[in-house]
C-alpha cells in the first residue's frame, strides 16, 4: 500500500509539472501585456516599454521565466494581480456589488486574492454538499427499493432534469418566481455570512448540478445489493426494513458514492463560475469571471492552478481511499 | 458443374423454421422508439435542426435589426416573445441562437470526433510511446477545469485570431465578412472547445479497441486467417460503433452547452452575434423587470439541453444493451 503510494505519487509529478507549464504558456500568452497596462498611454514609449519590462523581468527568456514562475510558487507567491498596477481593475467590479468589505484585503498578491474568497466558496459549497447528500441518497435509496416503479421514474427522470438544466438558467428562474411571484426572499444576491437566507437559492441551484450522479449511483448500489444473501439474513433475523437499508445495504453501496464524492466536494468548494455570477457571490468563481472580463492572467493561472492541482489530489485519493474502504482491492 | 459449389448457408433448412435474422440496428431503433424521453429528444434533435437551416426564412425580422423605440416589450402580436434592450425580436434572436448553437455543436463534434478517435485509435494501435503519450495528455486536459480553462483559451485565441484577420486583411485584403465579425467567434469557440472536450472519446475508442481485441471472437477470426484491415473494418469499427454514438450525442448537447456557458460568461459569442448563453447574461441585469427576456432564452436552453440528454440516455439503452441499467 505504501509502496503504491509512492508509486502513484511520483507517476503524477510530471503530470504536475506540466501542468504547471501549461498554466504559464497561457498566461504568458495572456491578452494583457503587464507593461501596457503599467504605463497605460505611454507604452509607445519605447525607452520606458524596455524600462518597465525589465523592472518587471518581462525581458528575460521564457524558460527562466518559467523556473521563475515555479520557484515563487513554491514560495508561496502566486504572483501579482495586475490589478496592481494602473490602468486596471478587476478588482473594483467586485466593490460595487453588495459584499462584505471584511473578505476583500487590499491585497493585490493572487494567493491571497484567492484565499480571502476561498471562504465564501466553501462556505456555500458546503451547503450545496449537505443538500446533496441528505436528498441524493434518499432519493436513490427511494428509487432502488421502489425499482421500476412510477416512483423510480419520476425520481431518476427528475434527476436528470434538475442535472442537465445549466445554473444560469434555473438561477434567474428561481429568482423570479421566490421574488417576484411568490415573494419569499426580498433581497436576494450578495452575500451576507452562512446563515443568512440569501445562501439558500444559490446553495440548492449548485448542489443539483450532480445529483444525477448521486441518485444513480446510490441506486444501482441499492439494486445490486436487493437480493444478496446477507440483506436476506438481517431480514429473516426480523430486523426492521429500514435498519436493514441504512445497516446492510447503504454500508455496500455507498464505497462508489463516496469516491465519486470526493470529486463532487472539491468542484463544490472551490465555487461556481455561474452560481456565484448570478446571485452576486464574491467566491472564488467570480473573482475568475472578472478577471476573464478584465484580462488579469495571474489571478485566472492562480484558480486555473488551485483547482487543477485539487483535482488531481483528489482523484489520487479517491483512488487510495477506495483501496481503503473495499477490502476486495488489492494494490501490487 | 456451377450447382456444386452453391454455398450450403443460402439454401432453406429442411428441418427448421429458422427466424428472421435481427441486427443491432433494428432492435436499437424498436427499443429506442419505445421510449417516450428519447422520442422526445429525437424530436427535438430535428426541431433544431430544422430551425438552424431554415431559421433566417422562418424569422420574421433581421436579427440584428433594431427598433428603439420599441425597446423592452412583453409579448405582442408583432413581436411573438418581445423585444430586447436593443429593440430586436426576440423571437428572432432565439432562432438565430439555435444555428449559433447547432453550428457550434456540430464543428466541435466533428473536432473531437476527429481527433480523439484518431488519438484513440493510434494509442491503442501504436502502443509504446505513442500510447503513453495520448493517454498523459488526456490526464492532464482532464486535471483542467473544463469552462474555467475553456475560457481562458478563447480569451487568448480572440486576441491572436483577431491579429490573424488584421493582417490577412492588412497585407492581402482577404476578409470572410467585412462589416460581421461573428465568424472569428465561431473559430475561437471552436478551437478552445475542442481543445478541452476531445479526451472522453479519445479514452473510449482507446478502451473500446484494447478491450475487443482481446474478445474471443477476435482471436477465432485471427485464428482463421482474417488481416487486419479485415478485423479492423468488419470487427472493430462496428462493435465500437454503440459507445462513440451515444458519446457523439450527449457531447453534441454538452458543445452546445458549453458555448451557451462561454457566451453567458462573455467570452463566447460577442454582439451583435446571436447566442442563448449570451441573451441570457446580457438581460440578467433586468431579471426584475423583465423577466421574459431572461427566460425565454433559458427555457429553450433547457429544453435543448435536456432533448440531448434524453436521446442520449435512450440510445445509450438501445445501443449497448450488455450496460443497460436495471
Amino acid at each position: 500500500m505504501l509502496l503504491y503510494t509512492l508509486r502513484r505519487i511520483a507517476a503524477l509529478a510530471p503530470i504536475v509539472i506540466v501542468v504547471v507549464f501549461i498554466t504559464f504558456i497561457l498566461g504568458y500568452f495572456g491578452p494583457i501585456d503587464p507593461v501596457r497596462a503599467i504605463l497605460g498611454e505611454e507604452w509607445e514609449d519605447e525607452q520606458r516599454y524596455a524600462e518597465t519590462q525589465r523592472a518587471l523581468g518581462l525581458d528575460r527568456p521564457f524558460m527562466i521565466q518559467f523556473l521563475d514562475y515555479v520557484g515563487s510558487l513554491f514560495g508561496g507567491n502566486w504572483g501579482q494581480s495586475l490589478s496592481a498596477y494602473a490602468g486596471v481593475a478587476s478588482d473594483r467590479a467586485a466593490n460595487q456589488g453588495r459584499v462584505g468589505g471584511a473578505f476583500f484585503g487590499t491585497s493585490t498578491g493572487v494567493r491571497q486574492m484567492i484565499f480571502s474568497r476561498l471562504a465564501i466558496s466553501a462556505q456555500l459549497g458546503l451547503w450545496a454538499l449537505l443538500f446533496l447528500v441528505i436528498f441524493g441518497i434518499l432519493l436513490g435509496v427511494l428509487a432502488a427499493v421502489k425499482q421500476n416503479t412510477i416512483i423510480d421514474y419520476i425520481i431518476v427522470t427528475g434527476s436528470i432534469i434538475a442535472s442537465s438544466i445549466p445554473a444560469y438558467v434555473i438561477g434567474p428562474i428561481l429568482l423570479i418566481v421566490f421574488v417576484l411571484k411568490v415573494p419569499v426572499f426580498k433581497s436576494v444576491g450578495g452575500w451576507d455570512g452562512m446563515f443568512s437566507r440569501q445562501a439558500i437559492l444559490p446553495a440548492l441551484i449548485l448542489g443539483s448540478g450532480p445529483l444525477l450522479v448521486v441518485v444513480r449511483q446510490t441506486r444501482a448500489g441499492i439494486v445490486e445489493v436487493l437480493g444478496k444473501d446477507f440483506v436476506r439474513t438481517a431480514r429473516a433475523k426480523g430486523m426492521p426494513e429500514r435498519l436493514v437499508i441504512a445497516r446492510h445495504m447503504l454500508r455496500t453501496a455507498m464505497i462508489p458514492v463516496l469516491t465519486s464524492l470526493g470529486l463532487i466536494t472539491s468542484g463544490l468548494l472551490l465555487g461556481s463560475l455561474f452560481v456565484e455570477q448570478i446571485f452576486n457571490i464574491p467566491g472564488i468563481g467570480k473573482l475568475a469571471i472578472q478577471s476573464l472580463m478584465s484580462g488579469d492572467h495571474p489571478v485566472i493561472m492562480g484558480v486555473v492552478l488551485l483547482q487543477a492541482l485539487l483535482i488531481i489530489t483528489v482523484n489520487l485519493l479517491t483512488d487510495l481511499l477506495y483501496g481503503a474502504l473495499d477490502p476486495r482491492v488489492t494494490y501490487d | 458443374m456451377i450447382s456444386e459449389f452453391e454455398p450450403e448457408g443460402d439454401a432453406p433448412h429442411q428441418f427448421f423454421v429458422m427466424p428472421a435474422q435481427r441486427s443491432l440496428w433494428q432492435d436499437a431503433i424498436e427499443q429506442l422508439a419505445r421510449n417516450r424521453l428519447a422520442i422526445f429528444g429525437a424530436f427535438v434533435a430535428f426541431l433544431l435542426l430544422f430551425v438552424a437551416v431554415f431559421g433566417p426564412w422562418l424569422a420574421p425580422y433581421d436579427y440584428a435589426e433594431q427598433n428603439l423605440l420599441r425597446i423592452n416589450e412583453p409579448p405582442s402580436g408583432d413581436h411573438w416573445l418581445g423585444t430586447d434592450g436593443l429593440g430586436r425580436d426576440l423571437f428572432t434572436r432565439i432562432l438565430y441562437g439555435a444555428r449559433t448553437a447547432f453550428l457550434v455543436g456540430l464543428i466541435v463534434t466533428a473536432g473531437t470526433t476527429i481527433l480523439g478517435v484518431a488519438l484513440g485509435a493510434a494509442g491503442a494501435f501504436l502502443g509504446g510511446w505513442v500510447d503513453f503519450t495520448v493517454m498523459r495528455l488526456a490526464d492532464i486536459t482532464m486535471a483542467f477545469p473544463d469552462i474555467l480553462l475553456a475560457a481562458f483559451i478563447s480569451v487568448i485565441f480572440r486576441e491572436k485570431v483577431l491579429e490573424a484577420q488584421i493582417f490577412l486583411l492588412e497585407r492581402y485584403g482577404w476578409t470572410f465578412s467585412e462589416a460581421n465579425r461573428v465568424y472569428l467567434d465561431y473559430l475561437v469557440i471552436f478551437g478552445s472547445l475542442t481543445l478541452v472536450q476531445w479526451y472522453g472519446k479519445a479514452r473510449l475508442v482507446r478502451g473500446q479497441i484494447l478491450s475487443l481485441r482481446e474478445k474471443e471472437f477476435i482471436e477465432a477470426e485471427r485464428a482463421l486467417g482474417a488481416s487486419n484491415w479485415a478485423i479492423i473494418s468488419g470487427h472493430l469499427i462496428p462493435n465500437s460503433l454503440g459507445p462513440l454514438i451515444v458519446t457523439i450525442t450527449v457531447g453534441f448537447g454538452g458543445a452546445m452547452l458549453s458555448e451557451a456557458s462561454l457566451s453567458f460568461l462573455g467570452v463566447g459569442i460577442q454582439p451583435p452575434g446571436a447566442s442563448w448563453g449570451a441573451m441570457i447574461n446580457d438581460n440578467l441585469g433586468q431579471w426584475r423587470y423583465y423577466p421574459h427576456l431572461v427566460v425565454m432564452p433559458g427555457i429553450v436552453l433547457a429544453i435543448v439541453v435536456l432533448g440531448f440528454n434524453f436521446l442520449g440516455d435512450g440510445l445509450n439503452d438501445a445501443l449497448n444493451p450488455e450496460q443497460r441499467r436495471r
